[in-house]
């Protein structure tokens, strides 16, 4: 009678309260990591529709249509779906986090132009956060750290010729 | 003796009640401050994007020839939440207020007559003229 009391006691403390214990924290573990889940997948939402509504403002002529870098609502390199050299010269000398403000987006972003073999120099090979670039343009996306990363590709007219406008946006 | 190790219980079980209290409060408060973050960055979404749309109908508005005339539909909350909304002007163009708690945006348009009010607006073209009012 005495063995069968102590070990009682014992139970609650020993095997039984652990094995709880750590299924208990498991779970919870489990149940955070599911939230911090769907908080990450409405980032990225966000993140692609900002790119999203960058895209189709830079892929336009701004406002107001004639713009400058001293009077500018929303910058836009593209007239009539012809890439604007002027507007793209004008738009590399503002400030970064200017055009950020201007688009109302809070994730970075870059985009240049391709031809059909490689990026284009145009007034610079890369428009938009200061990533290394290499003399011959080329550059890789991997340098900036991004948890989300999204691109985007608009086809516009340049000399007679379509080229293609890449977009990236990461946050 | 055998009292003895009765109450023994019940201090165990009383520390083991305090242990999972704790936890479960634990756990309560991370999973509040995350729902929190999600419900400030949806009422900012949906700020920026009505800022966004008003921004737009406003500069294309302005594009558009003499005589235009649409109405609007500024809703009165957001996701049952209520914001401001007003219209001001800088020397060289005007700009939408939208403020959300302690969340605050400007969109940039170009300089308008009259005011923007939560409900129903009309914007109006006239000799090259912006004109927005609520009748």
């Amino acid at each position: 009678m005495k063995h069968k009391q102590s070990r009682r006691t014992g139970q609650v403390w020993t095997m039984d309260f652990i094995l709880g214990l750590i299924m208990f924290i498991f779970l919870a573990l489990v149940a955070v990591r599911l939230l911090t889940t769907t908080y990450d997948s409405g980032d990225y939402g966000r993140l692609y529709r900002e790119a999203v509504y960058f895209s189709d403002n830079i892929v336009s002529s701004g406002y107001p249509g004639n713009w400058t870098t001293g009077l500018v609502m929303l910058p836009g390199v593209v007239d009539d779906s012809r890439l604007n050299v002027s507007k793209l010269q004008q738009f590399s000398q503002m400030d970064y986090y200017a055009t950020k403000s201007l688009f109302h987006i809070t994730s970075d972003y870059i985009f240049f132009i391709q031809n059909a073999t490689s990026t284009m120099n145009m007034s610079r090979c890369v428009y938009g956060y200061n990533i290394l670039v290499s003399s011959n343009c080329s550059f890789d996306i991997n340098t900036v750290s991004h948890k989300n990363l999204v691109r985007i590709d608009r086809i516009v007219a340049y000399n007679s010729t379509l080229v293609r406008m890449v977009i990236y946006a990461w946050n | 003796m055998f009292s003895k190790k009765k109450s023994q219980i019940a201090i165990e079980f009383l520390i083991l009640l305090a242990m999972s209290f704790f936890i479960i409060i634990s756990f309560m408060i991370i999973i509040v401050s995350i729902s929190k973050t999600n419900a400030r960055i949806q009422s900012f979404s949906d700020i920026d994007d009505l800022g966004k749309s008003l921004q737009q109908e406003v500069m294309l508005a302005s594009q558009l020839e003499d005589g235009y005339i649409r109405k609007i539909n500024v809703p009165v909350t957001l996701n049952g939440l209520d914001y401001n909304i007003s219209y001001g002007e800088s020397p060289k163009e005007g700009y939408i207020f939208l403020g959300f708690k302690d969340t605050e945006a400007y969109y940039f348009i170009p300089k308008i007559l009259g005011n923007i009010t939560r409900g129903d607006n009309y914007i109006r073209k006239n000799n090259g003229i912006l004109n927005i009012s609520q009748s």
